[in-house]
């Protein structure tokens, strides 16, 4: 919270000894800035600040440059990736995993047809004893 | 009448500079105790006075429109100081000045110049301890001779936060000073 007091103008004017350095201090002040004055201020006075101000848009012209440079150079790569994701694309990749299945199939198949085949005769022995573990199996139940 | 008269007096800019470069880089050298600087933020002020002529209207007085102007380029400076901060500090400025070396010469013996010296830079020192404002306004009061109620113009601030700021910045000057407080300031 702020207290609004009415300062009395007679505060804000210095007096006795702290007056007197307060002036000594102007005076200073004073008598130094007459010292620089003292020097022509012609037509080319200005120049140097001139020159600095041209420095100085050219600085701020180079800085936005540079930041649409950096703006563009990252949005570029993020555009290139996105365009992977066109419609023609996901159809090709469609394609290929339709590939992929039919070959699947064909080798369930041929993995079918293996299994169905006959016991060759070297396999012959191990057959006829799976065939009697299976028949002794039946009578035990009946 | 006050209002043409400013505008007339601008259409004339060798004169402008002539009359009010002295009190522009008096109050910038205050500011900132540093003579290259405020050698170059004065030609700044002028430019940009330059520049801004045509959108001058007279509303204020000369004076009150480049002191504006120079309050502005202070206050930049300062602030893109702090950005650089990896460039030279005060301390090691070449330009910085001792106020002390600037005291005009009067009939006073060497002993009293020493001690006007040592007030000379005793209120330097405590200028430099003021906040921004409250530098502003010693500066502009009591370097200046501006009336409260055109520094309140300069610097954009009411007459009351004038005061304010004023009132504070002579209670740290003094007591940097040293003065005896029985009935002073």
């Amino acid at each position: 919270m702020t207290i609004n007091r009415k300062l009395p103008d007679t505060s804000l004017e210095p007096s006795g000894e702290f007056a007197e350095s307060i002036r000594s201090f102007r005076s200073a002040i004073h008598h130094m800035g007459d010292h620089a004055a003292a020097q022509d201020a012609t037509s080319a006075w200005l120049a140097p600040a001139r020159k600095r101000q041209k420095s100085a848009h050219r600085r701020m012209v180079l800085a936005w440059a540079a930041a649409l440079g950096l703006l563009f150079g990252g949005a570029l790569p993020l555009t290139l990736h996105l365009s992977h994701e066109t419609p023609t694309h996901r159809n090709e990749v469609a394609k290929d995993q339709l590939k992929d299945n039919s070959s699947d199939t064909a080798l369930l198949e041929q993995v079918d047809s293996a299994v169905s085949e006959s016991v060759p005769d070297s396999l012959a022995p191990l057959a006829e004893l799976d065939n009697w573990s299976s028949e002794s199996k039946t009578e035990n139940r009946q | 009448m006050a209002q043409t008269e400013s505008v007339l007096e601008l259409a004339d800019f060798d004169e402008v500079v002539r009359l009010y470069r002295p009190r522009i880089f008096r109050y910038l050298m205050a500011s900132l105790a540093d003579r290259d600087i405020a050698e170059s933020l004065t030609q700044d002020c002028f430019l940009k006075a330059y520049n801004a002529r045509h959108q001058f209207r007279g509303e204020s007085s000369l004076s009150t429109w480049l002191t504006r102007i120079a309050l502005n380029l202070v206050r930049d400076h300062l602030r893109s100081r702090r950005m650089r901060f990896w460039q030279k500090t005060r301390d090691t400025a070449v330009d910085v000045v001792d106020i002390s070396d600037w005291i005009p010469d009067g009939a006073s013996g060497p002993e009293a110049i020493c001690l006007q010296q040592e007030k000379v830079r005793e209120v330097w020192q405590a200028v430099e301890k003021l906040s921004r404002q409250q530098k502003n306004v010693f500066l502009l009061r009591f370097v200046e001779e501006m009336e409260l109620s055109e520094i309140a113009e300069s610097t954009g601030m009411n007459t009351s936060t004038v005061k304010s700021h004023l009132y504070r910045a002579l209670r740290i000057v003094r007591e940097h000073v040293g003065d005896a407080p029985k009935g002073e300031l």
